[in-house]
């Protein structure tokens, strides 16, 4: 079980032990609806968001000329830049907190300081900051600049996440989480304070 | 650290002034051929080998990275292998078309042109297009696996930079799969490493190597450190980082580490390597064309988990 899955058992069985003095007594209708853990819901929502964003990310895709996975350079970023061009243009609304709502904020920082809890937390966040070279400017639908190093993204983080379509991943930039569109190259939402 | 790099360049130097080779370091753009000795190849060459090459965080398009590729060359004429295995960081920068050239494809002009085929995998540098560039042999994916054209031998090529779940399944399902003798996979990240910069990558290793283990991986190779290091082999895998084709961080592994076998961080290198039926054999090569290491390693058997040593 991932980590987010065992925070979020733990919310269910904390939601579950709180409820337990408060016997529903026999009189109540059978007809009321089961207890929504708020975490298991904002996740699903966070889930739905980023399914609606690949949608778009397919659709358009799809309308680009396509691009064999033998090609050389001018094509690569030929395609890249139009496909940028349009998903910034579909988006042209978009804001900061669009998918990563503030609830799932606050789930995302409360699942990456427990992953990283501990002596090892403590060397893999340094090791997370460690390909942090210089600022990058964060924007909806901005590019990631070349020049600047991906971050690795170390497996027990992306293991206490939710799994992302492989067109989208988490990366780190400094202590900031960003969704990134990894065909289009660009910045999808971002969130502050994801490192502890 | 900054006395214990002039020592070391002073080591070095009275080494090369001992030896008789010019002390002259060349100059950007004018040298045709790094200073020092001509490559000599160690390696056994036996009739029907696999011979192969590895370089790591290559893609500057600096001085270094050309003198390296000379150097390759020089290697290919005496040792023509049939592929290089790139360990990330293949293109630092921009990645513009007239990057892809200068960083990649003129100065690994005349291996490309004598049909050697390159094999990347992606370093935290990398766009992750590059996957669909044709000379990377990718074939579109961030991670892969091919069959070499000689011996009983296949390569994994793993992402290390984003290791998610459906990589790791990936990476299972694939050395489940594969009925090779040998199983060589390399990325970018050290799953060990005896340097002060980076250091390994702990986390992906508690990942990885069982997986390795279990399927008989025999040796792994990873770049992101900028030197060379072979590891003493662990659980009878054997680790080697390469990770300075073009980048180089001198004096940066740290002494007296119990995991080295051989490090090298003086200057700039390559390795080459050949494969025959159980055994591998290795030959790590400088910029300046002196062989810095070179041994061998039988690969690990299915049924134990030990290797047999690398040895000089």
């Amino acid at each position: 079980m991932t980590v987010l899955g065992v925070l979020l058992g733990v919310s269910m069985l904390a939601g579950a032990a709180g409820r337990a003095p408060q016997t529903p007594s026999p009189a109540q209708p059978q007809t009321q609806k089961p207890p929504v853990n708020p975490d298991a819901k904002a996740i699903a929502d966070f889930n739905e968001r980023v399914k609606k964003y690949l949608e778009l990310h397919n659709t358009i895709e799809a309308s680009l000329p396509s691009v064999p996975d033998r090609t050389d350079p001018k094509r690569i970023n030929d395609y890249q830049a139009g496909f940028a061009k349009q998903m910034t243009a579909a988006r042209a609304s978009a804001r900061p907190g669009d998918i990563f709502t503030p609830p799932v904020r606050k789930i995302f920082r409360r699942v990456i300081r427990h992953a990283l809890r501990g002596t090892s937390g403590r060397e893999l966040r340094a090791e997370i900051i460690d390909e942090y070279t210089r600022p990058v400017p964060l924007r909806v639908n901005g590019s990631y600049p070349s020049d600047i190093p991906l971050s690795s993204v170390p497996p027990r983080i992306l293991e206490a996440l939710p799994r992302l379509p492989e067109e989208i991943e988490y990366r780190f930039v400094d202590r900031q989480l960003i969704l990134f569109d990894n065909h289009a190259q660009i910045i999808v939402d971002y969130m502050t304070n994801a490192l502890p | 650290m900054r006395c214990r790099s002039l020592l070391r360049l002073t080591a070095r130097s009275l080494a090369i002034f001992a030896a008789g080779l010019p002390l002259v370091v060349p100059a950007a753009g004018h040298q045709n051929k790094p200073a020092g000795p001509a490559v000599a190849i160690t390696l056994p060459q036996r009739e029907g080998s696999l011979k192969f090459a590895v370089i790591g965080d290559s893609g500057t398009g600096g001085r270094q990275q050309y003198e390296v590729a000379k150097r390759m060359a020089e290697a290919y004429a005496l040792f023509p292998f049939e592929l290089v295995l790139m360990l990330g960081d293949n293109l630092y920068g921009s990645e513009r078309p007239q990057d892809y050239e200068q960083k990649f494809a003129r100065p690994y002009k005349p291996l490309l042109d004598a049909g050697v085929k390159f094999y990347a995998s992606l370093g935290n540098h990398d766009d992750r297009e590059q996957r669909l560039y044709k000379l990377f042999n990718m074939g579109g994916d961030l991670y892969y696996s091919f069959k070499a054209p000689k011996q009983d031998v296949r390569f994994f090529a793993l992402d290390s930079t984003y290791p998610d779940r459906r990589q790791i399944e990936w990476v299972e399902r694939e050395l489940k799969g594969a009925g090779e003798d040998w199983k060589i996979a390399f990325f970018h990240h050290p799953l060990y490493s005896s340097g002060g910069r980076h250091g390994p990558s702990e986390d992906l290793r508690k990942v990885l190597e069982p997986l390795f283990l279990k399927y008989n991986v025999s040796a792994v190779f990873a770049g992101h450190e900028h030197f060379y290091e072979r590891i003493v082999p662990q659980k009878g895998i054997l680790y080697m980082t390469s990770g300075g084709a073009a980048k180089l961080r001198e004096g940066n592994i740290r002494p007296n580490s119990p995991i080295t076998a051989k490090g090298f961080d003086d200057d700039n290198h390559f390795v080459v390597m050949e494969i025959d039926g159980d055994e591998m054999f290795f030959q790590a090569i400088s910029r300046r064309g002196e062989t810095v290491d070179s041994g061998s390693f039988r690969r690990r058997q299915s049924d134990t988990t030990s290797g047999g040593p690398a040895s000089r």
